[in-house]
């Protein structure tokens, strides 16, 4: 190695011509330019142009974090803090194109939010970000629970996350309520053996999988006091904060629009109405409620028009794509609350 | 069946992983090792495969493999 001399090549610096050396000279030219020197610290000059740009394009990432932007409401620091990752990983990935090699970051991650902030949609962002550059083989999203994980009796533990395992190779592992997996009250719980198998790949196999652990905050700041050496194998601790009624009111115009529905004035008020009263009631899971009660609008409406047509009124077309004041009102929101209707229904978390 | 050359996979050093799949791959496949088992081929610095179809059965019906989900 010692004896290797740079490669002859077109001057780069100072007194090179000025040009765009990723374009003229390609990006796997550069790669190719720079990979055998010995010492790139020594070898490569101070100002030479890495195709920074190149890299860029090359990778999609912006369309990534655009789409991010987009598809989720608000949440500015969640993407701000993705966009962050994204930056670091891209750096990191011109450094190991010019020959300075760095150790595979820890790249595992814990989302903490309430249900329904987007936890899951980032993760699947995630995973095409490390894939655009390179981190992870296939980029693809496995989701796992406790019951995916931990089996029901000796020996069958091992197996069932194994096989969990092995299907999130090269991609993102999103553990969703992750705190489930060991029930610290329970020497026998069989979550134990979950655990060391998690924390084993995640050390040993870096570069193959991404482990995103997700869940209520508290819930899972217990399960890292209580589980040592898990929160040192995270890098990024990401906070999903509630959606403000203005937000949800966001969320639930973009998803009518998605859908080719829009709200009547009138519709828009009830709107608001409805998720001032949703939020201070049991089981809210902000951007999923938005969806779910925009299912049950959607059937208000499909009735009301029935009834309607059967009663020989003929209908529009803006018929079909309006959602009207009563289709939101009659929502048992409005009569006191979603569980004290139906109190068959699973109380939620209590966090 | 297919026989069109099908690029499941490339070795890139570029990246910190050395190889990434092309998205081309059945979505149970993930380690290339056992994408030859199956009968992928390596060309040069591309894993391919000839007949994807067989693969894919291969896939399904290999102990070690696992159904895709059918959701």
């Amino acid at each position: 190695m010692g004896d290797r001399k740079p490669v002859e090549s077109p001057p780069l610096g100072p007194g090179a011509p000025e040009r765009d050396t990723a374009e003229v000279y390609g990006t796997h030219e550069i790669e190719e330019r720079f990979k055998d020197l010995a010492d790139p610290l020594r070898d490569i000059p101070d100002d030479a142009d890495v195709g920074a740009e190149g890299v860029f394009e090359d990778s999609h990432i912006g369309e990534v974090l655009e789409s991010l932007d987009r598809d989720l409401i608000a949440l500015a620091e969640v993407k701000a803090r993705i966009g962050e990752i994204a930056a670091l990983l891209m750096i990191d990935r011109l450094r190991r194109r010019i020959g300075l090699e760095a150790d595979v970051p820890t790249l595992h991650m814990s989302f903490t939010g309430n249900p329904g902030t987007g936890k899951t949609t980032v993760a699947m962002k995630m995973g095409q970000i490390l894939y655009k550059l390179g981190y992870v083989r296939k980029g693809h999203l496995v989701t796992a629970t406790r019951d995916d994980l931990v089996g029901q009796y000796v020996g069958h533990t091992a197996p069932k996350t194994r096989e969990v395992l092995k299907r999130a190779m090269g991609g993102v592992l999103f553990i969703d309520e992750a705190y489930h997996i060991y029930r610290v009250d329970n020497e026998r719980d069989y979550g134990q053996e979950t655990v060391e198998m998690l924390l084993q790949v995640m050390e040993n196999q870096r570069e193959d999988l991404v482990v995103i652990m997700a869940g209520y905050k508290g819930h899972m700041d217990r399960f890292f006091s209580d589980v040592p050496g898990l929160s040192s194998r995270i890098a990024h601790h990401i906070d999903f904060p509630d959606y403000s009624v203005d937000q949800l009111m966001d969320i639930a115009l973009l998803m009518a629009e998605s859908q080719r529905y829009r709200l009547a004035p009138d519709a828009e008020k009830a709107l608001v109405e409805y998720l001032e009263l949703r939020m201070t009631q049991p089981r809210f899971a902000n951007g999923r409620s938005v969806r779910n009660a925009l299912d049950r609008f959607r059937m208000h409406q499909a009735i009301r028009l029935y009834k309607s047509a059967e009663r020989g009124r003929k209908l529009t077309k803006k018929d079909l794509v309006t959602i009207e004041d009563e289709d939101i009102r009659q929502s048992r929101v409005f009569e006191g609350g979603v569980y004290s209707l139906d109190s068959s229904e699973e109380r939620p978390d209590p966090s | 069946m297919s026989e069109d050359r099908v690029v499941l996979g490339r070795r890139d050093e570029r990246t910190m992983v050395g190889f990434q799949w092309t998205g081309a791959e059945p979505e149970a496949l993930n380690d290339p090792d056992f994408a030859v088992s199956l009968g992928a081929v390596w060309e040069a610095d591309e894993l391919v495969t000839y007949n994807l179809d067989h693969l894919r059965h291969n896939l399904q019906h290999h102990p070690d493999g696992y159904l895709e989900d059918s959701d």
